[in-house]
Formats: structure tokens, C-alpha cells, sequence
């Protein structure tokens, strides 16, 4: 009896140390802001003064009426995002299954070379490319001269600047998505492929009709998460143009920190990042309805003793 | 079942093709690397040198010099291998938690962890900045660190490899009188080293290369971390791409020889999440 009670009490305190500190930490890093974020939404709250107004839905009715940039920054975020996503999502999938048909040795060397720039920090990853994209110097119009064509503005042109910088984030990111699915792709049971063989199925008919199907809410997955960081796509646009040439390639989340940062204006920019985040949520919401039908294990939530 | 060199067509198409794709992934790489060997001369010319045709190792030094580089690696180094140490030891010992212990309210509390995860922190940031503003902790090691130590993809990675672990290990332990915390650290935390091993290098990742948070909360030079300081250092001198290519260089070697030491165990825990999740 003594004994049980000594140890309740000891798992009680353990559990205490645990999670209390853990608690105070989400409080303050996490569940502050975000009330903070939605509070300030409707106030018109600066960095400089403690005091705010609230002044209801003003500040949402500012974004899509009277300010010209934040719907240009969620048009170019809305198409950078469709580029980088339909991008990721084809390439990853078409690493991960030549990344799949290699015998192990290949398989770990290829394997490091498409996630090394995952591992990169994003500003190293910007400034080199800047370098390739230069006007006058850069790698790639000296090829397109070597082929006799004409060089090309690159990040200075309002029409090819956007498409430049996904282009940037979609190398950066695809090769981790193709890690995600290939880890999918070697759980499937290989009998699956047999019957298949048997039916003297061809690859790319297994490739459709097995590989895909079965890796389905990985594919999704992947989706969105790759939304999700297309949608908060910063580093390079942040680093390399910061929004020019004119507001060709202004982003949101650039747009936001502007705003919220550089102008003070918190109220706004809690407005605008509300706005984003249920654009974000909305993505995702979509995921979990899709893969809903995934279940933990429930057998393994026996207490230890 | 290992397949003998019975290849179709197909696969040789696909080798070739991966091939190329791997001489795009590294072409920046290589051009950053060499690029930092040549003078700002060659570097101007056109068409470019494929290689430094005159090695020039002086660039490094002159980085060295035009700014506060030692320090900023030391504030990166610094903070980046704190932050690991403890993100990965709360990981571990809130999943361990969540796994292992049944009280009240341990599900609501994970699903709402769990649905945290969904939020993008990068819009948080000005909210924090400003909360952090109003108590004085912004322009300090404070910001650089404490936000940080916990790490929620940490805690779900964790609690995944925890609940996968038999509970027999852990009640032979507790026989012995072995206390609740002592049982994790002694028991349960040397059991999930190869995840460890993973999530240490994830977490040394994020924070060494994190950029938009100290961007915001960060203003003095004497804190600056090396993506800050570097793209600081290329909104200033933008137009000496030998000392841009130089700092790059040296900013990304030690997360180079981190991944490739851990590439392995580093690339199987990751994908964990992907899949299981």
C-alpha cells in the first residue's frame, strides 16, 4: 500500500516537472500569439503603443478594398504557389520512383544529392543563385549565348522574376518530398508487383495503378506541406528582390512583415495573416478529410506501470 | 529479393535522367564553391571560367576582415548546438510522456499540439516580437534560444518511437525502484538513440539555417547569426560576389559534414512523419 502510493506520487511529480514547463512554454511562444494575432485583427494596434482601438472588421475591409498590394501579393502567392506545388509534387514522385528502381549503394548516393539542398540554409541557396541569374556575368546567360540565344533579364524582368524564384524554392524542396514518398514506395509489399507481373503488367502500368493508389495519402501529404511552404514563401523573394522589379514578385508574407514590422502597423498585418491562415487552414482541413481514414493504433496506449 | 541486371530499357532511360538532374542539383553548389576561389576579375568574365584558372584564397580572409564573421558563426554554432541539446532532450521526454502516462486530458492536449502544428509560426512572429518587445527580451540570446527549445514535429517524432517501444523494458526497470525520471534517462532515453541521432541533426538544421526570426527580433550586429549577418553583409556589398561566395562557402560547410556524417539515420527518422503521419 505504502510502497504504491510512494510511486503514485513519484509519477505524479514526474509527470508535474514534465509538463508543466512545457505548458508555460506553449503559452508563451504559441497560444499568446495566436490569440494575439486574432485580437489585433480587429484592433488597430501598433508596435510603439501599449493601447489599442478596437475597430471591428476595418482592418480586413482595408486588404481587399483600399490596399493594391495585398491583392497583387495574394495573386503572385496564389501563382507561385500553383507552380511550386504542381512542380514538387510531379518531380518528387518521379525521383522517388527512379530512386526506387536502384540497388542500394546508387540509391544512398542519388539520395543524398537531391536532399542536400534541403539541408541548406535558404539565404546560401539564394545568393548563389542570384549569382547564376546574374544579367551580365551569370552561368546561365553565358550558356543561353553559347547556344547562340539571347540573354535574358532573369530577376530584373517583372514578366520572368516571379518564375525565377519558384524556381528556386521548387530545387530546394523537392528532393526532401521525393525522400517522404520513395520511404512510402519501399513499405508497399512487393506480392502486390508479382500478381501484376504475372498479368504481365508493363512498369508504368504498375507505377499508375499500384505504386500510386497505395502511396495516395503520402502524395497528399506531401501536397500539403508543400502549400503550406509555397504559401509562406519568403527567403529568396525577401533576399533577391524584395518584392521588385514594380510589385512583380511581392508576396504575402513579404507584404505582412512589411507592414507589420517595418510600418508598425500590427493591427493591419494581423488582419492580412488571418487572412493567409485560413487559407493555409483550409488546405489542410482539405488533407485531413482526405486521409481520414488512417488510424493510429490504439492497442499500444497502455499505461506503463 | 535482389533483382539481377535484367534491366529493361526503362530503367536505363530513368538512370540517365537522374543523372542529369543530380548534375543540376549540384551545379549551384559547384559554382558557389569555385566562385569563392576566384578573383573578382575572372569572375567578370565572360564567357565564365569553368574553374579558377588563378586560385585565390584571399577571399576568405577578406570576409574575415570586412565583418564580425568569427563572431557570427559562434552566435550560429552556439545557439544552434544549444538549441539542439535541449530541443532534442524535451522531444524525448515530452513524447516519452505522451506515450507512456496516462492522465487526464492526454489526448485533447496532443490533438491540440498536433493541431498547432498546422498553424504557420511564421505568422506569430510579429505578435511575439511585439510580446517579447513589451518584457524587454528582444536584441538578446533570450530570442536566439528559449523559443526554440521546444519543438512540436520533436515531440511528435518522439512520442511516435515511444509508443512502438514495449512497455516490458520499462516495468523491469521499475522493479528496481528505479524512479520515473531516472527511468527515462537512464532507460527509455539510450533506447531511442538512432532517432536521436535523426532528430539532432533536424533540429541543429532548423535552427542553424532559421532566418526570418532573428531577422525580426535581432538588431544589433554583436548578435546577428550567419544567415542574417550574411544577407546583411549582401544588401551592402552585393556587387563583391568573390566575398559573397567566400561567406556562403563558409556558412554552409558545417552543415555539409553534419549531413553527410548522419545522412542515414538522418533521412530514414525524417521520412517517419511523412509516413506514419
Amino acid at each position: 500500500m505504502g510502497k504504491k502510493r510512494r510511486r503514485n506520487k513519484g509519477r505524479n511529480l514526474f509527470l508535474f516537472i514534465v509538463l508543466c514547463p512545457t505548458f508555460i512554454w506553449f503559452l508563451i511562444f504559441f497560444i499568446i500569439p495566436l490569440i494575439s494575432v486574432i485580437v489585433y485583427s480587429f484592433t488597430n494596434a501598433h508596435m510603439a503603443y501599449s493601447d489599442f482601438k478596437f475597430v471591428g472588421l476595418n482592418q480586413y475591409i482595408k486588404a481587399f478594398t483600399k490596399d493594391a498590394t495585398f491583392m497583387i501579393s495574394l495573386k503572385n502567392t496564389v501563382l507561385a504557389s500553383v507552380i511550386i506545388v504542381l512542380f514538387t509534387i510531379v518531380l518528387s514522385l518521379l525521383l522517388a520512383a527512379g530512386l526506387n528502381s536502384l540497388r542500394d549503394k546508387a540509391r544512398q548516393i542519388f539520395t543524398f544529392i537531391f536532399f542536400l539542398p534541403s539541408v541548406i540554409s535558404a539565404v546560401a541557396i539564394s545568393l548563389v543563385w542570384d549569382w547564376l541569374y546574374s544579367k551580365n556575368y551569370g552561368l546561365f546567360n553565358a550558356i543561353l549565348k553559347m547556344f547562340g540565344l539571347p540573354g535574358q533579364p532573369f530577376l530584373t524582368s517583372t514578366s520572368q522574376a516571379l518564375i525565377c524564384l519558384c524556381i528556386i524554392q521548387i530545387w530546394a524542396i523537392f528532393g526532401y518530398y521525393a525522400v517522404v514518398l520513395l520511404a512510402a514506395m519501399r513499405s508497399i509489399d512487393k506480392n502486390m508487383y508479382e500478381a501484376a507481373d504475372i498479368d504481365g503488367a508493363g512498369a508504368f502500368a504498375k507505377f499508375l495503378r499500384i505504386t500510386i493508389p497505395l502511396i495516395k495519402n503520402n502524395i497528399i501529404f506531401v501536397a500539403i506541406m508543400s502549400t503550406t511552404v509555397a504559401f509562406m514563401f519568403f527567403t529568396p523573394v525577401k533576399i533577391l528582390t524584395d518584392g521588385t522589379p514594380g510589385t512583380s514578385t511581392m508576396v504575402i508574407l513579404l507584404h505582412i512583415l512589411n507592414k507589420g514590422i517595418k510600418n508598425s502597423d500590427i493591427g493591419y498585418a494581423s488582419a492580412m495573416s488571418i487572412i493567409l491562415m485560413l487559407i493555409i487552414l483550409f488546405f489542410s482541413l482539405i488533407q485531413w478529410i482526405l486521409g481520414r481514414e488512417r488510424k493510429d493504433g490504439a492497442k499500444h496506449y497502455k499505461e506503463v506501470r | 529479393m535482389r533483382r539481377k541486371s535484367k534491366h529493361g530499357v526503362g530503367y536505363y532511360v530513368g538512370l540517365v535522367l537522374m543523372i542529369i538532374g543530380a548534375f543540376f542539383m549540384l551545379l549551384p553548389f559547384y559554382w558557389m564553391i569555385i566562385s569563392s576561389f576566384k578573383s573578382q576579375n575572372e569572375l567578370l568574365r565572360m564567357p565564365p571560367t569553368l574553374y579558377p584558372h588563378k586560385l585565390v584564397t584571399m577571399n576568405f580572409k577578406r570576409v574575415l576582415d570586412s565583418i564580425p564573421f568569427i563572431r557570427y558563426y559562434v552566435n550560429s554554432l552556439g545557439t544552434g548546438i544549444l538549441n539542439t541539446a535541449v530541443g532534442v532532450f524535451t522531444s524525448a521526454i515530452i513524447g516519452f510522456v505522451f506515450a507512456k502516462y496516462n492522465f487526464k486530458g492526454r489526448n485533447t492536449i496532443f490533438l491540440i499540439i498536433l493541431a498547432l502544428i498546422m498553424i504557420p509560426y511564421d505568422v506569430l512572429m510579429i505578435p511575439l516580437y511585439k510580446l517579447m518587445a513589451n518584457m524587454g527580451l528582444t536584441n538578446s540570446y533570450f530570442v536566439l534560444t528559449v523559443p526554440y527549445f521546444i519543438n512540436i514535429f520533436g515531440i511528435f517524432l518522439m512520442r511516435q518511437f515511444f509508443i512502438d517501444l514495449p512497455n516490458d523494458y520499462l516495468e523491469a526497470a521499475d522493479v528496481d525502484g528505479c524512479g520515473h525520471f531516472k527511468r527515462f534517462v537512464r532507460i527509455a532515453f539510450p533506447m531511442a538513440k538512432p532517432m536521436l541521432a535523426a532528430l539532432f541533426i533536424y533540429l541543429f538544421m532548423a535552427t542553424y539555417n532559421s532566418y526570418l526570426w532573428p531577422l525580426i527580433s535581432v538588431s544589433s550586429r554583436r548578435l546577428f547569426t550567419l544567415p542574417v549577418g550574411i544577407a546583411a553583409f549582401f544588401s551592402d556589398r552585393g556587387t563583391q560576389t568573390d566575398l559573397v561566395m567566400a561567406a556562403s562557402t563558409m556558412m554552409i560547410v558545417p552543415v555539409v559534414i553534419v549531413f553527410s556524417l548522419g545522412q542515414k539515420n538522418f533521412v530514414e527518422g525524417l521520412t517517419v512523419g511523412g509516413v506514419k503521419g
